[in-house]
């Protein structure tokens, strides 16, 4: 609301960041209508009758048919607003940010099995500490041993939750 | 009344056993904890802490996060008054008398005010709820297919209390959530939408959705060193506020005693915002608060540091807290992202939510009460005793506090199925509830889509099996019928309010 008091009164219609988002809804809908018959699994038929009163397909028909209504009658009204572009807040550091944390979530969910929750988990709290700026070396390796270590013993050995083992090198 | 005895008593058992008053203490605390952390309101902290129930007895579980939720929505008023930075979206009305009063040297007296309503609400809201649930659990047994069927559309037709100043994307939540619902093995006995991804044979976990949905984009915003609380930027050197005693501080029975009308109001209106699926807490302290400065002689001094200021908020917010388990227990329908987490812990311990549970998990569900009032009680020693302690974890360094969340999180999704394809739905889901924040479409939509979906197919399934395929004959079923009107008044009402909302702000 405050960038749109910033901005002058604009007039006519116009393609906005609200515009994208509801032809995304009508593309993905696109996208459910044409996957459906091969995602969709038929229910068994015995003796020529089916054991299901509702067909399988009927609720993500449905859902994909509210996508495309909603996708068509955002795209019409989105012409109208003067929305704030939530993505315009983000700074390119802050891309460079987000995309590096969830590289190191999908590194986590990759070692995490192999390496033991205790090492795979210090890795990457060591890790994201010093790509965001900390650079107390001995508080970077303190905070990243110290709580996975004390978060196992907690789990682990007072509340017996399974987790991933540290590896037998 | 046989009903009542026969519930009430094996439950009072429960609660009174030393295990669970345990839990309810430790509840309380991690609560209260997390509650003072901006950012992190009752559905963070539920989140976080769902992994360490799974030592736990279900009551116990139960306990445990009923415990953690109330502490959490009282936790957030602490830093409201000391430090203007309300811990919870609930807490921001507090701020208003709260600080103002702090920062004239009588702290102790507001935080005193904040806890005696806070109990008195939540005590009183808990006592309504025990007696009202023997009258449900009779409500419950009318309850078939075609009744559930209703049951879930009147859920999803809430998904209107939640709308910002854009409807739409609302809606585009809530089909985002009854898409995810169809994924995995359905009840007619094949897959859909896997792609042939075995680990997605199963479906999307409640739990691992909600814990994505809810706690992940926290995560990621820590990460990224921006605190989204409320007034977080309000947090200064200057409007932190020392606990020393000064005249006026005292706050005494003859003081509280003056307050009980507001109370009362307060803890009512609490009480029915509450048992509304939607609002929340954050509506009901700006009702009581709004309501007590309309009852007032003086509403002009609202906003200065008046003891009605804060008694009225801070009752109606752990009110809400009794009142909100109602829909969620009764029907299954989670009003809140902190109700969807204690749905979710609920499911996992193999207790099912909706009409039946009333009728037949009688004592579990009283057991749930009697706690609130327990953990109440709890709160008021911690409230007065304890405050000092938890106002340093307001300033935790964002360095301890990520990696502690992320762990948390990590084994929560992990452990609860020792399934590594868990973690990978979590950092999916976890980016995508991120993603489609920044495009205005929040997460309680997708989850609300997410838990009604189900309960919607699967009930219309065996509704027309029962029915030999004869949609009519389930629709005018008398419970059906009056559910499903309300439902089209509710969606259209909400609808209607919010595109005024919407018009009005822009």
């Amino acid at each position: 609301m405050r960038a749109q008091a910033d901005q002058p009164p604009q007039r006519g219609l116009r393609i906005n960041f609200n515009t994208v988002l509801a032809a995304a809804c009508v593309l993905f809908s696109i996208f459910l209508f044409a996957v459906i018959p091969s995602e969709v699994e038929r229910p068994l038929v015995l003796l020529g009758q089916s054991e299901s009163g509702l067909d399988p397909a009927f609720f993500p028909e449905l859902v994909a048919a509210c996508f495309m209504a909603i996708g068509l009658y955002y795209l019409w009204v989105s012409f109208r607003l003067n929305d704030e572009n939530r993505f315009h807040g983000l700074t390119r550091e802050n891309y460079v940010s987000t995309g590096f944390t969830t590289f190191m979530f999908v590194v986590y969910a990759a070692i995490l099995q192999p390496l033991g929750f205790v090492l795979s988990s210090a890795i990457v709290v060591a890790v994201l500490s010093a790509f965001y700026g900390s650079r107390n070396w001995l508080g970077i390796a303190g905070v990243a041993i110290g709580v996975p270590a004390i978060v196992y013993v907690v789990f682990r050995r007072a509340l017996s939750v399974a987790l991933p083992e540290l590896p037998d090198f | 009344m046989e009903g009542f005895i026969d519930n009430a008593l094996p439950a009072l058992a429960l609660v009174a056993s030393p295990l669970n008053l345990l839990l309810i203490v430790a509840g309380v605390l991690a609560g209260v904890a997390f509650g003072i952390l901006p950012g992190f309101g009752g559905a963070q902290a539920l989140a976080l802490l769902f992994p360490f129930t799974f030592a736990m007895s279900p009551e116990g579980a139960i306990l445990f996060m009923v415990s953690v939720y109330s502490g959490a929505e009282y936790g957030g008023s602490i830093p409201a008054i000391l430090i203007r930075t309300p811990g919870t979206t609930a807490a921001v009305m507090t701020v208003l008398d709260g600080s103002p009063m702090a920062k004239a040297g009588r702290a102790r007296r507001a935080l005193m005010i904040s806890i005696i309503s806070g109990v008195c609400g939540g005590v009183i809201s808990s006592v309504i709820f025990i007696f009202a649930a023997t009258g449900l659990a009779w409500v419950g047994l009318q309850f078939g297919p075609p009744e559930l069927f209703a049951v879930g559309v009147f859920g999803l037709s809430i998904i209107g209390s939640f709308v910002g100043k854009d409807p739409t994307k609302t809606f585009i939540g809530a089909a985002i959530g009854l898409l995810l619902a169809t994924v995995g093995n359905s009840q007619f006995g094949g897959m859909r939408f896997v792609f042939d991804q075995p680990y997605l044979y199963d479906g999307i976990p409640l739990i691992v959705m909600i814990i994505s949905m809810l706690a992940a984009p926290e995560a990621f915003r820590l990460m990224l060193n921006r605190p989204a609380a409320p007034g977080a930027a309000q947090t200064d050197g200057e409007a932190t506020v020392r606990l020393a005693a000064r005249g006026g501080d005292h706050f005494g029975f003859g003081d509280f005693r003056k307050l009980v009308p507001t109370i009362l109001r307060g803890s009512l209106i609490g009480t029915a915002i509450g048992a509304l699926p939607g609002p929340g807490p954050t509506v009901a302290t700006v009702i009581a608060y709004n309501e007590e400065k309309r009852w007032s002689k003086h509403p002009e001094k609202f906003g200065t540091g008046i003891d009605e200021g804060i008694a009225a908020p801070e009752s109606s917010n752990n009110a809400v807290v009794a009142g909100a388990l109602v829909p969620a227990l009764a029907l299954g329908i989670p009003g809140s992202g902190a109700i969807a987490v204690l749905l979710g812990v609920l499911i996992s311990k193999g207790i099912v939510p909706g009409p039946t549970l009333f009728s037949e998990g009688g004592p579990l569900v009283f057991a749930v009460f009697i706690g609130l009032i327990a953990c109440n009680i709890v709160l008021l020693a911690v409230g007065t005793l304890g405050v000092r302690i938890f106002v340093p974890i307001a300033y935790l360094p964002v360095q301890v506090l990520g990696p502690f969340v992320l762990t948390l999180l990590v084994i929560g999704v992990y452990a609860f199925d020792n399934s590594i394809a868990h973690v990978a739905m979590f950092l999916v889901l976890g980016t995508l509830a991120y993603l489609l924040e920044r495009f205005g479409i929040m997460a309680l939509p997708i989850i609300l889509g997410f838990v009604m979906g189900p309960i919607i197919e699967q009930n219309l399934n065996r509704g027309l099996i029962i029915a030999g395929g004869d949609v009519w004959d389930i629709v005018t079923r008398p419970i059906t019928a009056g559910l499903l009107i309300v439902s089209i008044m509710t969606a259209v009402l909400s609808y209607r309010r919010s595109m005024s909302i919407a018009a009005a702000e822009r």
